[in-house]
């Protein structure tokens, strides 16, 4: 295998995989580490920009400062400092219980991240009061001593009258609504701790708590917020909807939080619309897709979860591809069209597709050949457990004889892999990444810059465009 | 309440081959405490059939299938599955396409009912490379387990395994997996029984809200789900899964 392909490997194991727990996605980093240490750390310095699986920027920081390469270390070192206390304290753990050790870099990387910390009395306090724990965790694990300020608010329990923690305790003591609101917009205290120290909730504390939140913070909360009757004042539902509007063009709202919150809160018309346009904005703002693309869906009755995934991957994918058509197949294949590009369209044309039938992933391929249609990469929703002809591999090469081109091949596994199809495709050199969907909607997006790259090999040679930081 | 909403078919397709012998009572045991179990799990109006299969002439004279056709008693159907005996069989691999076949084809399944197979056996089908395969080129009956796969997928049958030999293990996980399901080996029987209890609690714990929505849905050929979730004021995930259940066992067009 050579250079480009051993990158290649390396970029389609990170980007192929989902959320999962920390620990078993360290192995991927070790391998990616081994196999390519170069490109491992210019990847992370990309992923850290483009990524959207939190817990990858957790372990590239861990790898980088603990392995044997000066300087990828530094590289580390500086992407250190721009984790939030909870990821910093996670990448400590992780390298403590699962690589097994904490070099003096990793240390001295830390003691710069709490000093800088520290120096910013606003940013320490918000920190303390969110992440309390972990910040204590990250000065006693590693025998750091913190500032006089940092010690009487963290280990003291007597924070200085000038710090948002000294408020919160004012906040708690505090029985007068307007009073706690005033203390809440003044100190800018969170929505999950301030609900923590009081026992009633008022609409003027919640009209406060709303206006200091982000609008991240909002679109979590929403579900919290409609259980107190935020929903049931319009002042604070105006408020509300505000905010939500903020996070279309806040980089830091996670692209699929708004769709999950729809999924998990039942919401007015008005809202709902708010936070669809919110994920078509973000969605926007992540790539623009100019290969020709189609989207297959399995819809055999075995795969009742990929039509759900569908919706939400068509919603994602035609907001950002001019050139995109989806077929949902059995073993026939039937097209499914949109009256536009929001996610409410696309939830009305799959409306009608149930599953049902067997299974030949073929059969849109096949559709595709007849009709001449000319694409650049097919994304396959399916559990690959083909039992119809024509299967799938059959197709391409005809696709491929009759269209003159072999598309990139996406598949995103749901409900299980099957062996022998992903041994199929290898046998007949079909190119193919298998990304697989373990029920988190919110990795999707992850599938956006891949299918936005012309091919895999531009995507490397970008990746090694990004320069190394130092300090 | 719509009578078809709480409906579940399930059938045990067993293998009764000789080389059963030493698993059959453990398998009459899962069997009979599946079913106890999968009647407390839910309100569900459960119906039970039996597919014993054995192998095709000259390797078994007795029979390739045998169908015991659906019934709502279950305590017969609890006998008779206590009644089956192992005998016969020849060669390593047995009939099982014929059992899955008969399974989907031959049992009047109940047309919105959930319906599922239990494919209890010790041994793989003809024509997949197992060892000592007297029908190396295929089951004589012609079929394979794409085509029966395909067939389960068309008659809406998830199929569960229920290896008790590990030489069925990849076959029966083969099978499942084509159609939804999953494997399990006779020592995670219980792990078998708690899938199919979860499945069954998910799809009809909440008959009250899956009858308003078909009734909504009925009422209003269409439905969207934004509205219907406003309605009753549920997230639209909630209806978006009850629509699918609906959907899936044909309850809603």
């Amino acid at each position: 295998m050579n250079e480009i392909d051993v990158r290649i490997q390396i970029l389609s194991s990170f980007l192929s995989t989902p959320h999962g727990k920390i620990a078993e996605l360290a192995p991927l980093h070790v391998s990616g580490l081994a196999g390519d240490p170069l490109f491992y750390g210019h990847l992370a310095v990309w992923y850290t920009e483009r990524g959207e699986v939190r817990d990858h920027r957790v372990l590239f920081v861990a790898h980088l400062l603990t392995c044997e390469f000066p300087e990828l270390r530094e590289v580390g070192w500086v992407l250190l400092q721009k984790l939030p206390v909870h990821m910093v304290a996670r990448a400590l753990d992780h390298a403590k219980q699962t690589i097994g050790k904490v070099p003096r870099m990793f240390k001295s990387a830390i003691t710069a991240y709490l000093r800088d910390l520290e120096q910013n009395v606003e940013r320490f306090d918000r920190a303390a009061m969110r992440n309390r724990n972990d910040l204590k965790h990250l000065y006693a694990s590693l025998r750091i001593a913190p500032s006089k300020r940092a010690q009487a608010i963290l280990f003291d329990d007597q924070p200085p009258e000038d710090s948002s923690l000294y408020m919160l305790k004012q906040l708690a003591r505090s029985k007068e609504p307007a009073e706690q609101a005033k203390l809440i917009v003044e100190h800018r205290i969170p929505y999950p701790i301030a609900v923590g120290a009081l026992t009633t909730l008022s609409p003027a504390v919640l009209v406060a708590l709303v206006d200091v939140m982000t609008p991240q913070e909002t679109i979590n909360h929403l579900a919290s917020l409609k259980k107190r009757g935020a929903f049931d004042h319009p002042e604070l539902k105006q408020l509300i909807e505000e905010k939500i509007q903020a996070a279309q063009t806040d980089r830091r709202v996670s692209t699929l939080k708004a769709t999950r919150a729809l999924a998990h809160v039942a919401l007015d018309e008005r809202t709902e619309e708010l936070l669809t346009n919110v994920t078509d904005q973000r969605v926007a703002q992540i790539a623009q897709i100019s290969r020709p693309t189609a989207l297959f869906v399995d819809k055999s009755s075995s795969m009742s979860e990929a039509i759900e995934v569908a919706k939400e991957l068509a919603a994602l994918v035609g907001a950002i591809c001019s050139d995109f058509v989806v077929l949902a197949f059995d073993d026939a294949c039937y097209e499914v069209r949109a009256s536009g590009t929001e996610r409410s369209a696309w939830e009305k044309a799959f409306r009608l597709i149930r599953a049902n039938g067997s299974t030949s992933i073929g059969a849109p391929l096949a559709k595709l050949t007849a009709e001449r249609k000319y694409v650049e990469q097919l994304v396959i929703i399916t559990d690959m457990q083909e039992n119809t002809a024509p299967l799938f591999h059959d197709a391409y090469a005809r696709y491929v004889a009759e269209l003159g081109i072999g598309p990139d091949v996406m598949i995103v596994a749901v409900g299980g892999q099957s062996r022998r199809f992903e041994k199929n495709l290898k046998d007949h050199a079909i190119p193919h990444t298998i990304w697989v969907f373990d029920g988190d909607y919110y990795a999707l997006p992850n599938l956006l810059p891949l299918l936005a790259m012309p091919n895999r090999a531009e995507m490397v040679a970008q990746i090694m465009a990004v320069p190394l930081p130092q300090r | 309440m719509n009578p078809a909403l709480n409906q579940v078919d399930l059938a045990f397709v067993v293998d009764t081959t000789g080389s059963m012998s030493p698993f059959i009572l453990a398998a009459q045991q899962q069997m009979v405490r599946m079913i106890d179990e999968l009647v407390d799990a839910a309100a569900i109006d459960l119906q039970l059939a039996i597919v014993q299969y054995r192998d095709h002439p000259p390797q078994e004279a007795s029979f390739v299938y045998h169908v015991e056709p659906f019934t709502g008693e279950l305590q017969a159907a609890q006998n008779a599955i206590q009644a089956l005996s192992a005998n016969g069989g020849g060669d390593a691999p047995e009939a099982v396409v014929d059992g899955v076949l008969a399974a989907c084809h031959e049992l009047e399944w109940r047309t919105h009912a959930q319906r599922i197979v239990v494919l209890v056996g010790d041994a793989p089908p003809h024509g997949i490379g197992a060892p000592g395969d007297m029908f190396v080129n295929g089951c004589p009956c012609g079929e394979t387990v794409d085509s029966v796969t395909a067939a389960a997928e068309h008659a809406r049958v998830t199929v569960y395994g229920l290896a008790m030999h590990s030489g069925a293990m990849d076959a029966f996980s083969w099978i499942s997996q084509a159609t939804g399901g999953v494997c399990y080996s006779a020592e995670n029987g219980d792990a078998a029984i708690e899938h199919i209890k979860t499945l069954l609690v998910n799809n009809f714990s909440d008959l009250a809200f899956d009858e308003r929505v078909l009734q909504a849905c009925q009422a209003q050929p269409d439905f969207e789900i934004r509205a219907l979730a406003e309605q009753f004021d549920v997230t639209r995930a909630a209806v978006a899964a009850a629509v699918s259940r609906l959907q899936r066992r044909l309850l809603l067009d």
